[in-house]
Protein backbone atom coordinates (compact mmCIF):
# COMPACT_ATOMS: atom_id res chain seq x y z
CA UNK A 1 0.00 0.00 0.00
CA UNK A 2 1.58 3.35 -1.03
CA UNK A 3 2.54 5.64 1.81
CA UNK A 4 1.02 9.08 2.22
CA UNK A 5 3.00 11.97 0.74
CA UNK A 6 2.87 14.72 -1.86
CA UNK A 7 2.79 12.28 -4.81
CA UNK A 8 -0.87 11.70 -3.99
CA UNK A 9 -1.76 15.29 -4.82
CA UNK A 10 -1.55 14.66 -8.57
CA UNK A 11 -4.24 11.98 -8.34
CA UNK A 12 -8.00 12.61 -8.51
CA UNK A 13 -7.74 16.16 -9.92
CA UNK A 14 -10.56 18.68 -9.76
CA UNK A 15 -12.08 19.27 -13.19
CA UNK A 16 -13.45 22.36 -14.88
CA UNK A 17 -15.52 20.62 -17.54
CA UNK A 18 -19.28 21.07 -17.48
CA UNK A 19 -19.51 17.59 -19.03
CA UNK A 20 -18.42 16.17 -15.65
CA UNK A 21 -21.61 17.40 -13.98
CA UNK A 22 -24.56 15.10 -13.29
CA UNK A 23 -27.82 15.29 -15.22
CA UNK A 24 -30.10 17.18 -15.27
CA UNK A 25 -27.84 19.83 -13.72
CA UNK A 26 -25.34 19.42 -16.56
CA UNK A 27 -27.92 20.38 -19.18
CA UNK A 28 -29.25 23.19 -16.98
CA UNK A 29 -25.77 24.69 -16.69
CA UNK A 30 -25.13 24.33 -20.41
CA UNK A 31 -28.38 26.12 -21.21
CA UNK A 32 -27.57 28.92 -18.75
CA UNK A 33 -24.05 29.29 -20.17
CA UNK A 34 -25.46 29.40 -23.70
CA UNK A 35 -27.84 32.18 -22.70
CA UNK A 36 -25.00 34.10 -21.05
CA UNK A 37 -22.88 33.71 -24.18
CA UNK A 38 -25.64 34.95 -26.49
CA UNK A 39 -26.16 37.91 -24.15
CA UNK A 40 -22.48 38.82 -24.43
CA UNK A 41 -21.41 38.03 -20.88
CA UNK A 42 -17.90 36.83 -20.15
CA UNK A 43 -17.77 33.53 -18.27
CA UNK A 44 -14.79 31.62 -16.92
CA UNK A 45 -15.59 28.22 -15.40
CA UNK A 46 -13.02 27.25 -12.77
CA UNK A 47 -14.26 24.17 -10.89
CA UNK A 48 -17.01 21.66 -11.51
CA UNK A 49 -16.38 18.14 -10.21
CA UNK A 50 -14.22 17.57 -7.14
CA UNK A 51 -13.69 13.82 -6.71
CA UNK A 52 -14.64 12.44 -3.30
CA UNK A 53 -11.26 10.71 -3.22
CA UNK A 54 -9.48 14.06 -3.47
CA UNK A 55 -11.62 15.55 -0.71
CA UNK A 56 -10.91 12.50 1.46
CA UNK A 57 -7.16 12.89 0.96
CA UNK A 58 -7.25 16.61 1.65
CA UNK A 59 -9.44 16.28 4.74
CA UNK A 60 -7.43 13.56 6.44
CA UNK A 61 -4.02 14.92 5.46
CA UNK A 62 -4.96 18.21 7.09
CA UNK A 63 -6.29 16.47 10.21
CA UNK A 64 -3.18 14.30 10.61
CA UNK A 65 -0.81 17.20 9.92
CA UNK A 66 -2.57 19.23 12.62
CA UNK A 67 -2.70 16.25 14.99
CA UNK A 68 -6.49 16.33 15.27
CA UNK A 69 -6.89 12.78 13.97
CA UNK A 70 -5.27 9.47 14.82
CA UNK A 71 -3.68 8.31 11.55
CA UNK A 72 -4.19 4.68 12.56
CA UNK A 73 -7.95 5.23 12.76
CA UNK A 74 -8.60 7.06 9.52
CA UNK A 75 -11.48 5.29 7.79
CA UNK A 76 -10.64 3.67 4.45
CA UNK A 77 -11.93 5.04 1.17
CA UNK A 78 -12.84 3.06 -1.90
CA UNK A 79 -10.28 3.58 -4.62
CA UNK A 80 -7.72 5.25 -2.35
CA UNK A 81 -5.10 2.71 -1.41
CA UNK A 82 -3.14 4.95 0.95
CA UNK A 83 -1.17 4.08 4.07
CA UNK A 84 -1.30 7.04 6.44
CA UNK A 85 0.91 5.51 9.16
CA UNK A 86 4.63 5.52 8.35
CA UNK A 87 6.92 3.12 10.15
CA UNK A 88 10.57 3.13 11.14
CA UNK A 89 13.21 0.59 10.19
CA UNK A 90 11.96 -1.76 12.91
CA UNK A 91 8.41 -1.60 11.61
CA UNK A 92 7.09 0.51 14.48
CA UNK A 93 4.81 3.50 13.86
CA UNK A 94 6.84 6.65 13.21
CA UNK A 95 4.70 9.56 14.35
CA UNK A 96 7.10 12.23 13.12
CA UNK A 97 7.35 10.75 9.63
CA UNK A 98 3.58 10.24 9.51
CA UNK A 99 2.88 13.86 10.43
CA UNK A 100 5.58 15.16 8.09
CA UNK A 101 4.16 13.23 5.13
CA UNK A 102 0.67 14.57 5.83
CA UNK A 103 2.04 18.09 6.18
CA UNK A 104 3.80 17.73 2.83
CA UNK A 105 0.44 16.81 1.28
CA UNK A 106 -1.21 19.82 2.90
CA UNK A 107 1.45 22.10 1.48
CA UNK A 108 1.24 20.55 -1.98
CA UNK A 109 -2.55 20.90 -2.03
CA UNK A 110 -2.25 24.51 -0.81
CA UNK A 111 -4.60 23.93 2.10
CA UNK A 112 -5.03 26.68 4.67
CA UNK A 113 -8.39 25.88 6.25
CA UNK A 114 -9.80 22.49 7.26
CA UNK A 115 -11.34 20.90 4.14
CA UNK A 116 -14.94 19.74 4.29
CA UNK A 117 -15.62 16.06 3.68
CA UNK A 118 -18.31 16.49 1.03
CA UNK A 119 -20.09 19.15 -0.98
CA UNK A 120 -22.23 19.66 -4.05
CA UNK A 121 -18.99 19.61 -6.04
CA UNK A 122 -18.33 15.99 -5.00
CA UNK A 123 -21.90 15.18 -6.08
CA UNK A 124 -21.30 16.78 -9.52
CA UNK A 125 -24.00 19.32 -8.71
CA UNK A 126 -22.05 22.58 -8.49
CA UNK A 127 -20.07 24.88 -10.75
CA UNK A 128 -17.72 27.72 -9.87
CA UNK A 129 -17.62 30.42 -12.51
CA UNK A 130 -16.74 34.07 -12.82
CA UNK A 131 -19.30 36.07 -14.80
CA UNK A 132 -19.00 39.68 -15.92
CA UNK A 133 -20.40 42.06 -18.51
CA UNK A 134 -20.44 45.70 -19.50
CA UNK A 135 -23.47 47.97 -19.48
CA UNK A 136 -26.92 46.42 -19.39
CA UNK A 137 -27.23 42.67 -19.91
CA UNK A 138 -30.22 41.35 -21.82
CA UNK A 139 -30.46 37.61 -21.34
CA UNK A 140 -33.15 35.08 -22.08
CA UNK A 141 -34.51 33.10 -19.15
CA UNK A 142 -35.44 29.43 -19.41
CA UNK A 143 -38.87 30.39 -20.76
CA UNK A 144 -37.14 32.15 -23.65
CA UNK A 145 -38.24 35.55 -22.39
CA UNK A 146 -35.63 38.35 -22.47
CA UNK A 147 -34.68 39.88 -19.14
CA UNK A 148 -32.69 43.11 -18.99
CA UNK A 149 -30.35 43.58 -16.06
CA UNK A 150 -29.23 47.19 -15.92
CA UNK A 151 -28.40 47.68 -12.25
CA UNK A 152 -24.92 46.95 -10.91
CA UNK A 153 -22.98 44.95 -10.08
CA UNK A 154 -22.13 43.72 -13.57
CA UNK A 155 -21.01 40.34 -12.38
CA UNK A 156 -22.16 37.06 -10.87
CA UNK A 157 -23.23 38.79 -7.66
CA UNK A 158 -26.12 40.54 -9.40
CA UNK A 159 -29.49 39.48 -7.88
CA UNK A 160 -31.16 39.89 -11.27
CA UNK A 161 -28.82 37.31 -12.74
CA UNK A 162 -29.49 35.00 -9.80
CA UNK A 163 -33.19 35.11 -10.68
CA UNK A 164 -32.42 34.25 -14.31
CA UNK A 165 -30.12 31.40 -13.25
CA UNK A 166 -32.86 30.01 -11.05
CA UNK A 167 -35.17 29.65 -14.06
CA UNK A 168 -32.57 27.27 -15.51
CA UNK A 169 -32.23 25.33 -12.24
CA UNK A 170 -28.83 26.89 -11.58
CA UNK A 171 -29.05 28.39 -8.10
CA UNK A 172 -26.69 30.94 -6.59
CA UNK A 173 -24.96 30.51 -3.25
CA UNK A 174 -24.67 34.16 -2.32
CA UNK A 175 -21.91 33.71 0.27
CA UNK A 176 -19.49 32.40 -2.35
CA UNK A 177 -19.35 34.62 -5.44
CA UNK A 178 -18.25 31.98 -7.99
CA UNK A 179 -20.48 29.16 -6.69
CA UNK A 180 -23.74 28.02 -8.34
CA UNK A 181 -25.38 24.68 -7.73
CA UNK A 182 -28.51 22.58 -8.15
CA UNK A 183 -30.01 23.82 -4.87
CA UNK A 184 -27.98 26.83 -3.73
CA UNK A 185 -25.73 24.88 -1.36
CA UNK B 1 3.73 92.53 6.24
CA UNK B 2 5.61 90.58 8.90
CA UNK B 3 2.75 91.27 11.33
CA UNK B 4 0.39 89.52 8.98
CA UNK B 5 2.67 86.61 8.10
CA UNK B 6 3.36 85.43 11.64
CA UNK B 7 -0.30 84.95 12.65
CA UNK B 8 -0.97 83.34 9.26
CA UNK B 9 1.86 80.84 9.76
CA UNK B 10 0.62 80.11 13.26
CA UNK B 11 -2.85 79.35 11.94
CA UNK B 12 -1.42 77.11 9.20
CA UNK B 13 0.64 75.20 11.76
CA UNK B 14 -2.42 74.66 13.92
CA UNK B 15 -4.34 73.31 10.96
CA UNK B 16 -1.53 70.97 9.85
CA UNK B 17 -2.15 67.23 10.45
CA UNK B 18 -0.42 65.74 13.46
CA UNK B 19 1.05 62.26 13.94
CA UNK B 20 3.09 61.22 10.95
CA UNK B 21 2.42 64.30 8.96
CA UNK B 22 0.41 62.48 6.29
CA UNK B 23 -1.98 64.69 4.41
CA UNK B 24 -3.51 62.16 2.03
CA UNK B 25 -6.98 60.91 2.87
CA UNK B 26 -7.27 57.16 3.28
CA UNK B 27 -9.67 55.52 0.84
CA UNK B 28 -10.79 52.03 1.83
CA UNK B 29 -11.27 50.81 -1.73
CA UNK B 30 -7.84 51.83 -3.00
CA UNK B 31 -5.97 51.57 0.30
CA UNK B 32 -6.87 47.99 1.13
CA UNK B 33 -6.24 44.82 -0.85
CA UNK B 34 -5.52 41.13 -0.52
CA UNK B 35 -2.07 39.56 -0.57
CA UNK B 36 -1.20 35.89 -0.67
CA UNK B 37 1.85 33.78 -1.34
CA UNK B 38 1.67 31.11 -4.01
CA UNK B 39 4.58 29.19 -5.48
CA UNK B 40 7.06 31.52 -3.82
CA UNK B 41 5.53 34.73 -5.15
CA UNK B 42 3.58 37.14 -2.95
CA UNK B 43 0.90 38.80 -5.02
CA UNK B 44 -1.19 41.81 -4.08
CA UNK B 45 -4.63 42.38 -5.60
CA UNK B 46 -5.92 45.88 -5.02
CA UNK B 47 -8.21 48.40 -6.73
CA UNK B 48 -5.34 50.84 -7.20
CA UNK B 49 -3.21 50.95 -10.34
CA UNK B 50 -0.98 53.81 -9.15
CA UNK B 51 1.29 52.14 -6.64
CA UNK B 52 5.00 52.64 -7.38
CA UNK B 53 7.81 50.14 -6.93
CA UNK B 54 9.22 50.47 -3.43
CA UNK B 55 5.87 51.44 -1.92
CA UNK B 56 5.54 50.06 1.61
CA UNK B 57 2.61 47.73 2.19
CA UNK B 58 1.54 46.49 5.64
CA UNK B 59 0.10 42.98 5.72
CA UNK B 60 -2.36 41.93 8.41
CA UNK B 61 -1.81 38.21 8.94
CA UNK B 62 -5.13 36.82 10.14
CA UNK B 63 -4.09 33.72 12.02
CA UNK B 64 -5.87 33.32 15.40
CA UNK B 65 -3.29 35.65 16.91
CA UNK B 66 -3.14 38.40 14.30
CA UNK B 67 0.17 39.96 13.36
CA UNK B 68 1.63 42.51 10.98
CA UNK B 69 4.22 41.88 8.29
CA UNK B 70 5.84 44.54 6.15
CA UNK B 71 6.40 44.29 2.42
CA UNK B 72 7.40 46.49 -0.49
CA UNK B 73 6.11 46.51 -4.02
CA UNK B 74 8.59 44.97 -6.44
CA UNK B 75 6.68 45.43 -9.69
CA UNK B 76 3.26 45.50 -11.27
CA UNK B 77 1.92 42.20 -12.64
CA UNK B 78 -0.10 43.01 -15.77
CA UNK B 79 -1.31 39.43 -16.12
CA UNK B 80 -2.60 39.16 -12.56
CA UNK B 81 -1.99 36.72 -9.75
CA UNK B 82 -1.99 32.97 -10.21
CA UNK B 83 -5.19 32.55 -8.25
CA UNK B 84 -7.70 29.85 -9.17
CA UNK B 85 -10.37 32.46 -9.85
CA UNK B 86 -10.00 35.40 -12.23
CA UNK B 87 -10.07 38.75 -10.46
CA UNK B 88 -12.79 41.34 -10.85
CA UNK B 89 -12.52 44.27 -13.24
CA UNK B 90 -10.73 47.33 -11.90
CA UNK B 91 -8.21 45.35 -9.88
CA UNK B 92 -4.46 45.84 -10.21
CA UNK B 93 -1.80 43.30 -9.31
CA UNK B 94 1.66 43.66 -7.83
CA UNK B 95 4.46 41.35 -6.75
CA UNK B 96 5.52 42.03 -3.18
CA UNK B 97 8.80 41.45 -1.39
CA UNK B 98 8.52 40.65 2.31
CA UNK B 99 10.85 42.85 4.38
CA UNK B 100 9.68 42.08 7.92
CA UNK B 101 7.65 39.28 9.50
CA UNK B 102 6.22 36.16 7.89
CA UNK B 103 3.27 35.34 5.68
CA UNK B 104 1.82 31.80 5.82
CA UNK B 105 1.79 30.12 2.42
CA UNK B 106 -1.43 30.51 0.41
CA UNK B 107 -3.30 32.13 3.33
CA UNK B 108 -4.76 35.54 2.43
CA UNK B 109 -3.65 38.65 4.29
CA UNK B 110 -5.23 42.10 4.25
CA UNK B 111 -2.85 44.58 2.64
CA UNK B 112 -2.87 48.20 3.83
CA UNK B 113 -1.34 51.08 1.88
CA UNK B 114 -0.74 54.49 3.45
CA UNK B 115 -2.88 54.25 6.59
CA UNK B 116 -3.37 57.46 8.58
CA UNK B 117 -1.77 55.80 11.59
CA UNK B 118 0.51 52.74 11.73
CA UNK B 119 -0.87 49.30 12.49
CA UNK B 120 -0.24 47.85 15.93
CA UNK B 121 -1.09 44.78 17.98
CA UNK B 122 -3.71 44.87 20.72
CA UNK B 123 -4.09 41.48 22.39
CA UNK B 124 -4.90 38.95 19.70
CA UNK B 125 -5.90 41.64 17.24
CA UNK B 126 -4.19 44.06 14.93
CA UNK B 127 -5.76 47.52 15.09
CA UNK B 128 -5.18 50.88 13.45
CA UNK B 129 -6.82 54.21 12.90
CA UNK B 130 -6.73 53.77 9.15
CA UNK B 131 -8.72 56.84 8.18
CA UNK B 132 -7.58 59.25 10.88
CA UNK B 133 -10.97 59.60 12.55
CA UNK B 134 -9.45 58.79 15.97
CA UNK B 135 -11.34 55.50 16.10
CA UNK B 136 -9.70 52.12 15.78
CA UNK B 137 -10.40 49.78 12.89
CA UNK B 138 -10.27 45.99 13.33
CA UNK B 139 -9.57 43.16 10.87
CA UNK B 140 -11.33 39.82 10.54
CA UNK B 141 -11.49 36.71 8.40
CA UNK B 142 -14.02 33.87 8.27
CA UNK B 143 -14.81 31.03 5.90
CA UNK B 144 -17.84 30.46 3.72
CA UNK B 145 -18.27 27.23 1.74
CA UNK B 146 -15.18 27.60 -0.41
CA UNK B 147 -13.62 30.94 0.29
CA UNK B 148 -12.49 33.44 2.89
CA UNK B 149 -14.32 36.67 3.66
CA UNK B 150 -11.89 39.39 4.69
CA UNK B 151 -13.37 42.39 6.45
CA UNK B 152 -12.38 45.64 8.16
CA UNK B 153 -14.62 47.10 10.83
CA UNK B 154 -14.99 50.43 12.61
CA UNK B 155 -14.73 49.13 16.14
CA UNK B 156 -14.95 45.48 17.16
CA UNK B 157 -15.74 43.02 14.35
CA UNK B 158 -19.44 42.16 13.91
CA UNK B 159 -20.56 44.82 16.38
CA UNK B 160 -19.15 47.87 14.63
CA UNK B 161 -19.77 49.04 11.07
CA UNK B 162 -18.25 47.00 8.25
CA UNK B 163 -16.06 49.35 6.22
CA UNK B 164 -14.46 47.02 3.71
CA UNK B 165 -15.07 43.50 2.42
CA UNK B 166 -13.26 41.24 0.00
CA UNK B 167 -13.63 37.58 -0.92
CA UNK B 168 -10.70 35.19 -1.42
CA UNK B 169 -11.51 32.04 -3.36
CA UNK B 170 -9.88 28.87 -2.01
CA UNK B 171 -10.81 26.38 -4.71
CA UNK B 172 -11.80 23.64 -2.25
CA UNK B 173 -14.66 23.17 0.18
CA UNK B 174 -14.27 24.13 3.83
CA UNK B 175 -16.50 24.26 6.87
CA UNK B 176 -18.22 27.67 6.90
CA UNK B 177 -18.08 29.84 10.02
CA UNK B 178 -19.04 33.26 8.65
CA UNK B 179 -22.04 35.19 9.92
CA UNK B 180 -24.58 37.06 7.79
CA UNK B 181 -22.82 40.31 8.71
CA UNK B 182 -19.58 38.98 7.24
CA UNK B 183 -20.97 37.91 3.89
CA UNK B 184 -23.65 40.54 3.28
CA UNK B 185 -23.39 42.10 -0.14
CA UNK B 186 -21.61 45.42 -0.48
CA UNK B 187 -24.00 48.24 -1.21
CA UNK B 188 -22.71 50.90 -3.59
Amino acid sequence: MPLSGPDWVKQFPTTSSVDDLAEPFRTNVKNFLAALSVAGARVVVSDTYRPLQRVYLMHWAFAIANRTANPAKVPPMDGVDIQWVHTDAAGNPDAAATTAAAAAMVKAYGIVFAPAVASRHTERLAVDMTISWSGALTIKNASDSPVTIAAPPHNGLNPGLHAVGATYGVIKLVSDPPHWSSDGH
Amino acid sequence: MQRLLIPLLAVLLLLAPCGHGRTRAFHYDSGLGVASERSGTICLTIANSNLPAGQTVSLVVLTPRQSVAQAKILRALPNGCQNPEPAADGQAFYELCLVKGTLPSVAPAIAVVNPAQPLRSSGNFVVADLDGDHRLEYFRQCTSSEGVHLTVWAGKPLSGKRLWHEYFYLGYDVEPNCTDKDVAADHP
